[in-house]
């Protein structure tokens, strides 16, 4: 396998990924967002609308610019909503082409099928690289005209470097669960699946956290209270802590290095189990 | 003379679903330049057998080589290949669809020239342009079998490339299939349940009952080797009181009447056909055609699957 021969599939794959209906809506959503985004900043910062007693454009005086518009927009974007579209896309490029066998004639020629799975997480990667491309493209061209160039862009570019990462990693986790289950509407309810759970482990630590603070449950545990401690410290490694790297775009929120640690991780087991799945799994 | 080079050697392949087998240990040997028929009832493990050495399934035990290959990817550049009906991206069109295979087979700058080469070799360059979904079953086969064309394979495996089509189609590719191997040199490895196809297109047929080869060989010699002795015969004559009276006065022959030639139909039921057919000429009947009929692939198929 030469990497001229891996490029080739990449671009095969993302050719093929961008032709489908739902990746074109999606990237039209992307734009939407962006747009909306904006729209929503430049009406508020301009408003006369008052918030406790204070004007609503005097409030928002440090966000009228192009990267707090770029930033709203990856606020919402983030919101699940570009989450959703990987999800079906995921879906459609591993399980879809499985249930309708057009991934079985791929693997009738002469490419290891690890190749395959690269190539179509690329695809993924390209097609969120592109949904926030014109994110920032619209949300930088229009931001700047409407509300000026001044802000803190290199913190927002970051936040979208950060989002590509996060929103990769998701789709790695898509995928994995795409051949796990190996049709559509199972990945879509598996992901759902995985997310609840990741939920309630998180609050679940949450709680343990929140208990090994206190005296009188360190007595009760005795000499365990090292393994609480230890669960209690687990919950910037979890799922959800990895795909919410992003969020040390907004002011308020630092970056958190676990998160980024936590999503080198799940890309590395997912990766590994994905191929393994691929490798083991006799197609009809 | 030596041996011609073997296109597939399939040696002990088994593949077990947890205690059944659906292939068990099954050895084949392909020349380069076969048309090689690959029979069997429904279940009996064609299709598994097929995908094992496609790669496409994992084999239990056993080893298969492709033009001397085993590696399943390396051997991979040497076949082309439809398992059952090809399946297609139905929103691109057949061109965007071949251009995506093309890719995966790593033409990278041929490809254009390529899929020109493979669209116009299965007729379909005027319907390049539409989408693969708008295509009838025929198309689709012949765009499946112009996927399988693509980079000039020199095995071209088919598993049950007529299924479903209507006798229209099952004609282009049966001429098509022909003509590959007749004109491209193309070894094909051809899976079908249409005995007569098989017996007009390859010249060797391997028969697989229960996941084992029960028999193996060039289609005329398994034809005779297997036939019982040729005891029926049609006789055409220009004079028929003098063929009646000299089958009649002739031991060991049964007159069965009329075929749907026209002919007579006898059964030697001791005597040759040599001693039969110089009686007639010596009593001058005419005789203009002396048929002993041929056994089928299909009378083989029944007696080796009964």
């Amino acid at each position: 396998m030469t990497a001229a021969h891996l490029g080739a599939l990449w671009r095969a794959e993302t050719i093929k990924l961008f032709s489908r209906s739902s990746a074109r809506f999606g990237l039209a959503m992307a734009a939407v967002v962006s747009l909306g985004a904006l729209f929503a900043l430049h009406q508020l910062a301009t408003s006369d609308a008052m918030v406790n007693g204070e004007p609503l454009s005097t409030l928002l005086a440090d966000a009228r610019n192009a990267p707090a518009a770029l930033r709203w927009g990856l606020l919402v974007r983030n919101f699940f909503l570009l989450r959703a579209f990987i999800i079906l896309l995921g879906a459609q490029s591993v399980a879809g082409e499985l249930q309708a066998r057009t991934l079985r004639e791929d693997l009738l020629r002469p490419v290891p099928r690890w190749s395959v799975l690269a190539a179509k997480a690329g695809a993924l990667g390209t097609w969120i690289a592109a949904s926030l491309g014109v994110a920032w493209v619209i949300g930088a061209a229009l931001g700047s005209v409407a509300l000026g160039t001044s802000g803190p862009w290199a913190e927002v570019a970051a936040g979208y470097l950060a989002t590509w990462a996060c929103d990769f990693g998701f789709a790695v986790v898509v995928i994995t669960i795409a051949l796990a289950v190996r049709s559509v509407a199972g990945t879509v309810m598996g992901v759902f699946l995985f997310l609840i759970l990741d939920t309630f482990l998180g609050w679940a630590l949450g709680v343990l956290a929140w208990a090994a603070g206190i005296d009188l449950v360190r007595q009760a545990v005795g000499t365990a209270a090292w393994a609480l401690d230890l669960v209690a410290r687990a919950n910037p490694w979890m799922p959800s802590s990895a795909f919410a790297a992003w969020k040390g775009v907004s002011p308020e929120v630092d970056w958190a290095w676990q998160s980024f640690a936590a999503l080198g991780l799940l890309l590395a087991v997912c990766g590994v189990v994905a191929e393994r799945q691929l490798a083991r799994l006799d197609l009809p | 003379m030596s041996e011609p080079e073997l296109a597939l050697d399939v040696r002990g392949l088994t593949r077990t679903y947890g205690s059944r087998a659906a292939v068990r240990g099954l050895d084949l040997r392909v020349h380069a330049g076969d048309v090689y028929g690959f029979l069997g009832p429904n279940g009996a493990g064609k299709t598994t057998a097929m995908r094992c050495i496609l790669g496409l399934i994992r084999k239990t035990e056993g080893t298969v080589r492709i033009f001397g290959e085993a590696d399943p990817v390396r051997a991979r550049r040497f076949v082309g290949a439809i398992v059952e009906t090809p399946a297609f991206h139905d929103w691109m069109s057949g061109r965007e669809n071949l251009a995506l295979a093309a890719a995966f087979a790593g033409l990278g700058s041929d490809a254009d020239r390529e899929i020109a080469r493979v669209l116009d070799r299965v007729g379909l360059t005027e319907r390049a342009k539409d989408r693969a979904g708008t295509y009838s079953l025929g198309m689709r086969q012949r765009l499946g079998i112009a996927r399988a064309l693509l980079g000039g394979p020199r095995l071209l495996l088919l598993d049950e490339p007529t299924n479903g089509l209507d006798p229209r189609g099952m004609r282009e590719v049966r001429e098509l299939v022909r003509s590959l191997a007749l004109h491209d040199r193309i070894t094909v490895f051809l899976s079908s349940h249409l005995l007569a196809e098989v017996q007009v297109i390859c010249n060797r047929v391997g028969i697989l009952q229960d996941g084992t080869l029960r028999a193996e060989g060039p289609v005329d010699q398994l034809l005779a080797g297997r036939a019982k002795p040729q005891r029926i015969v049609e006789i055409g004559a220009t004079q028929p009181t003098a063929l009646a009276a000299a089958l009649a006065a002739h031991p060991g022959v049964e007159v069965l009447g009329p075929g749907e030639s026209g002919r007579t139909r006898v059964v030697l039921t001791d005597t040759t056909p040599a001693a039969l057919l110089q009686a007639l000429v010596r009593a001058d009947a005419g005789v203009e055609a002396f048929v002993p009929e041929q056994r089928s692939l299909e009378d083989v198929f029944l007696e080796v699957t009964r």
